[in-house]
């Protein structure tokens, strides 16, 4: 059994010592005013302060930390930049975190072969940064690229906005150097196409870090798209933006992304960044077409085509880069706008396959009249990933109450309608009984046994993902900051 | 060669009801001359799993297999007692034209999906050889993407989610059937080339595409392999317009290069004027420009001919970078001895390199590739291999660094070792 809980002050102060000798004594944080920087994540509802913080800078030093944890059979979470949105590194039931913001090398860049090698904790824009005058780009591009790094992208299969055409996190990723729960360093998958054995760089990633701390992964990079069109259709109706997502799809369309926003994020939106958005409109799409320039204007007519027809008030095109920038702006920052409407607010994220958006809209809509709360959506169109925003006040108990409420029965919604509990925030610590609306005890079982050969004796961030007896954690209050 | 032809008659072998021991039933699964004991075709999915469990609890080693189209890929089985086909399962379970998604047991033949598919202007975008013999749990096991892949991705990148039946005989899922979805493991990536070595596969949920609105196939004749290959990295930089590319050398006839494109029109026009142009440059004869008539399935025997379907005794697949495909092409060539006669496909994108030999000395031809590979920096996989080989034979090469972890995950899945004991890499 390992150790899971806070270490007695002699245990820590041995542990202490012993991490020094491997990182330096800048490389350990100990002190309370230092350690509650990582109190939690993007998910703020529960924290846990950990016992030690440890800052390795390579890779063997994970391994010789991670080699001595398993000696001590002390339990370890690893941490990124902390921008998870379901607890995914909340130290609750491991005393030692394993942070990887001193690995921030790009080991290699290899062009003619479109491929990087970034150490975990790269953060992901910086990856495209590098690359992009070669005319490359890493493709997947969560709405907190600026601060999250490569290893929370592995471990939570990270979408975003252009997961339509183009795939998620596992779709990029080749390889990953992972050192596992006993401290071997083990390299998975390959930079070439015919790698051999099993695919365990395709469970590594979206593992949560339960298979043990990924320190490099080697990224497949894209041609940046020869042409761009992005446009903003206004519709009267949720109903007709939705439609309007279906008929782009069934007419063979495959836009780079397709961003839906309810009036109530609209009229949010507009307030905050003045962008010029219709306030009285139901519901505006974003629209991106991207690939070889000679066929994308044919594309755009008929998008618009398919807009006019479905009685969008209009239709219009990004003018230029600046334009194209600034509606990308306003709906990433959706979130921060949200801030002015209420005092807090609560992001869930589900998924329905995207035929059966009017239906969890309306049904989203009833949960929120039934709890008497007020509900606003931004959210994956093209993908049916919704993120439906709870507006409250967490001041307010018994409403708070509802709120958890509503959020639960909008994926029991999603699962009735055959979709998922979560699209791209992951199970964390958030999510761990929705995970059986998805899953049966076999299911749950065998994914269990998966992580068992990886880490036998359940030392890489436990508590995650699976309900186990020792994590029986409720929800008191829904998290107040949320992104996507 | 090693017939295995009777039963055994040791009493550990335990044989379903829905089974049949015809001789030209299970002759027709003979794995690297091996004889299955018996074959069994279950018609619904509980009674798969049921067969399954009854097996494993006697110890009976199971090979699931579709119609068994690609089943010289892998190890002979250590243990060949049931050969345990999915190709009754033939349920299209959900197709959803609009969420560009479909659910199918996994007897269903790549061909029968497509032609669903098509009816609604879609496609799942893989094309590997023999699709009215390819069953969806085929495509996943033995990872068959064919030459789309580098312009379409891989099984991989397609497969949303699965059900499969475990060695204990739980039918278990993984995945969904939304596009998007990150709840519990990712195990149907384990599914994926696994030969059938962790669980049987019972069905599968893919991400489907819409056909592309024009298709157009352009044949390019090259005076002789060096100006074939001198065009490999023009070829390689073409977009997502070029749906395959592949060069066909057959050893007989002049090198060509085969281009499928697909998409919009006007972005067709584009790529095929850069293909004319990289091909005027370098001397090569655009012997065949087939415009917009064809979808993608009739340019298909064109394109995928496929050289590991000739009269080969040795079939050798490797994979290595971009940069080193053609160097790669022209060595493993090169270590061919002047009498055996070779097939070879190159694709310069997802820089692989098929060849088909026959030749008198297959051990020492191998052998060679093999160095060949290793010298530069690629994978090889032996696709197929006589059968005198089979007990000495490395079939994928060089073994992973983690293959200690990879048994720790069959052992972990199939305890007992009953599923496709042998077949996999490093045998297990």
């Amino acid at each position: 059994m390992s150790i899971r809980r806070p270490l007695a002050d002699a245990d820590r102060d041995e542990l202490r010592r012993a991490l020094v000798a491997i990182v330096g004594d800048d490389g350990v944080l100990a002190e309370p005013a230092d350690l509650r920087v990582y109190e939690c994540d993007g998910y703020t509802l529960e924290r846990s302060v950990p016992t030690l913080v440890v800052l390795p800078r390579t890779t063997d030093e994970v391994a010789r930390v991670v080699c001595l944890a398993a000696s001590a059979g002390i339990a370890f979470v690893p941490r990124g930049a902390g921008t998870g949105l379901s607890g995914g590194c909340l130290p609750a039931e491991a005393p030692l975190m394993i942070g990887t913001s001193r690995m921030r090398r790009i080991r290699m860049i290899d062009l003619p072969n479109r491929r990087v090698v970034a150490e975990a904790g790269v953060v992901n824009a910086m990856v495209s940064r590098a690359v992009r005058d070669a005319g490359l780009q890493y493709v997947p591009d969560p709405s907190s690229q600026n601060a999250c790094t490569i290893g929370g992208n592995v471990a939570e299969n990270s979408g975003g906005p252009h997961t339509l055409k183009y795939g998620v996190t596992t779709n990029h990723v080749l390889g990953v150097e992972l050192v596992l729960p006993d401290g071997e360093v083990v390299e998975l998958g390959d930079a070439i196409e015919g790698t051999v054995g099993y695919d365990l760089t395709g469970v590594v990633c979206g593992s949560e870090g339960t298979f043990g701390i990924v320190t490099a992964a080697t990224l497949r990079l894209t041609p940046l798209p020869e042409a761009v069109t992005t446009m903003l259709a206004v519709f009267e109706t949720v109903a007709a933006a939705t439609t309007t997502v279906s008929r782009i799809i069934a007419a063979g369309i495959v836009p780079a992304a397709l961003e839906m926003m309810d009036r109530t994020i609209v009229a949010a939106v507009e307030a905050a960044y003045h962008a010029g958005f219709p306030t009285d409109a139901g519901a505006v799409l974003l629209i991106e077409l991207d690939g070889p320039a000679a066929g994308l204007p044919e594309l755009t007519t008929r998008v618009v085509d398919i807009c006019r027809d479905a009685d969008a008030r209009s239709v219009r095109a990004a003018a230029d880069d600046a334009e194209r920038a600034a509606l990308w702006k306003s709906r990433k920052r959706a979130f921060g706008a949200v801030g002015r409407l209420a005092p807090s607010y609560c992001t869930q994220d589900g998924v329905v396959p995207r035929t059966r958006l009017p239906e969890i809209l309306a049904r989203i809509e009833r949960i929120g009249v039934r709890h008497r709360l007020r509900i606003g959506n931004v959210f994956h169109a093209g993908d049916g990933n919704i993120h439906p925003i709870i507006l409250f006040d967490e001041r307010d108990r018994e409403e708070t109450t509802r709120v958890l409420a509503a959020g639960h029965e909008i994926l029991e919604a999603c699962i009735a309608l055959g979709g998922s509990v979560t699209g791209e925030h992951g199970i964390g610590i958030e999510k761990i009984r929705e995970l059986g609306l998805s899953f049966g005890i076999d299911d749950l079982a065998v994914m269990q046994r998966v992580r068992a050969a990886f880490d036998p004796a359940r030392r890489a961030n436990p508590g995650k993902i699976f309900p186990t007896g020792a994590a029986c954690i409720e929800q008191r209050t829904p998290r107040r900051q949320a992104a996507m | 060669m090693s017939i295995v032809d009777t039963p055994r008659s040791d009493g550990r072998v335990s044989i379903p009801e829905e089974t049949t021991r015809d001789v030209a039933a299970r002759r027709a699964l003979t794995i690297a001359g091996v004889v299955p004991h018996a074959l069994v075709t279950p018609s619904t999915r509980a009674a798969l799993a049921t067969c399954v469990r009854d097996a494993a609890a006697a110890g009976t080693a199971v090979v699931p297999l579709g119609l068994g189209a690609h089943r010289a890929l892998g190890h002979r089985p250590a243990r060949y007692d049931l050969a345990l086909s999915t190709r009754a399962l033939t349920r299209i379970v959900d197709y959803a034209p609009a969420d560009m998604t479909v659910t199918v047991e996994s007897g269903v033949t790549l061909a029968a999906l497509q032609g669903v598919l098509a009816r609604e202007g879609q496609w799942l975008p893989v094309d590997p050889p023999l699709p009215e013999q390819t069953t969806v749990g085929g495509l996943i096991a033995a990872d068959l993407a064919g030459p789309l892949a580098a312009s379409q991705g891989r099984v991989r990148d397609l497969v949303i989610g699965t059900a499969m039946t475990t060695a204990d005989g739980k039918e278990v899922r993984a995945g969904g059937r939304v596009v998007k979805n990150v709840a519990g493991y990712d195990l149907m990536k384990l599914m994926i080339g696994s030969l059938g070595t962790l669980a049987v596969v019972t069905e599968a949920t893919f991400k489907v595409r819409p056909r592309p609105q024009t298709t157009r196939l352009l044949v390019l004749t090259c005076a002789d392999r060096t100006a074939a290959l001198a065009l490999a990295s023009r070829l390689a930089e073409l977009d997502e317009v070029a749906l395959a590319i592949t060069l066909l050398d057959d050893g007989d006839t002049s090198p060509t290069w085969q281009c499928l494109l697909g998409g919009v029109a006007a972005d067709v026009d584009v790529v095929t004027t850069r293909i004319r142009a990289a091909a005027r440059a370098a001397s090569a004869t655009v012997a065949y420009d087939e415009d917009g008539a064809a979808p993608p399935a009739a340019a298909r025997l064109a394109v995928a001919r496929d050289v590991s379907r000739t009269a080969a005794d040795v079939v050798v697949r490797a994979a290595t970078l971009r940069t080193r495909v053609v160097d790669l092409a022209v060595a493993m060539r090169a270590s061919v001895d002047d009498g055996a006669r070779v097939r070879a496909r190159v694709d310069p994108r997802a820089a692989t390199v098929t060849l088909a030999l026959e030749t008198a000395d297959a051990g020492a031809a191998i052998a060679r590739l093999r160095a060949v590979a290793a010298g530069h920096g690629a994978t090889l996989v032996v696709e197929r291999w006589p059968d005198a080989l089979a007990a000495t034979i490395d079939v994928w090469s060089p073994l992973p660094p983690a293959l200690p972890l990879m048994r720790r995950v069959k052992a972990a899945l199939d305890p007992a070792g009953v599923l496709a004991p042998g077949r996999f890499v490093g045998r297990i």
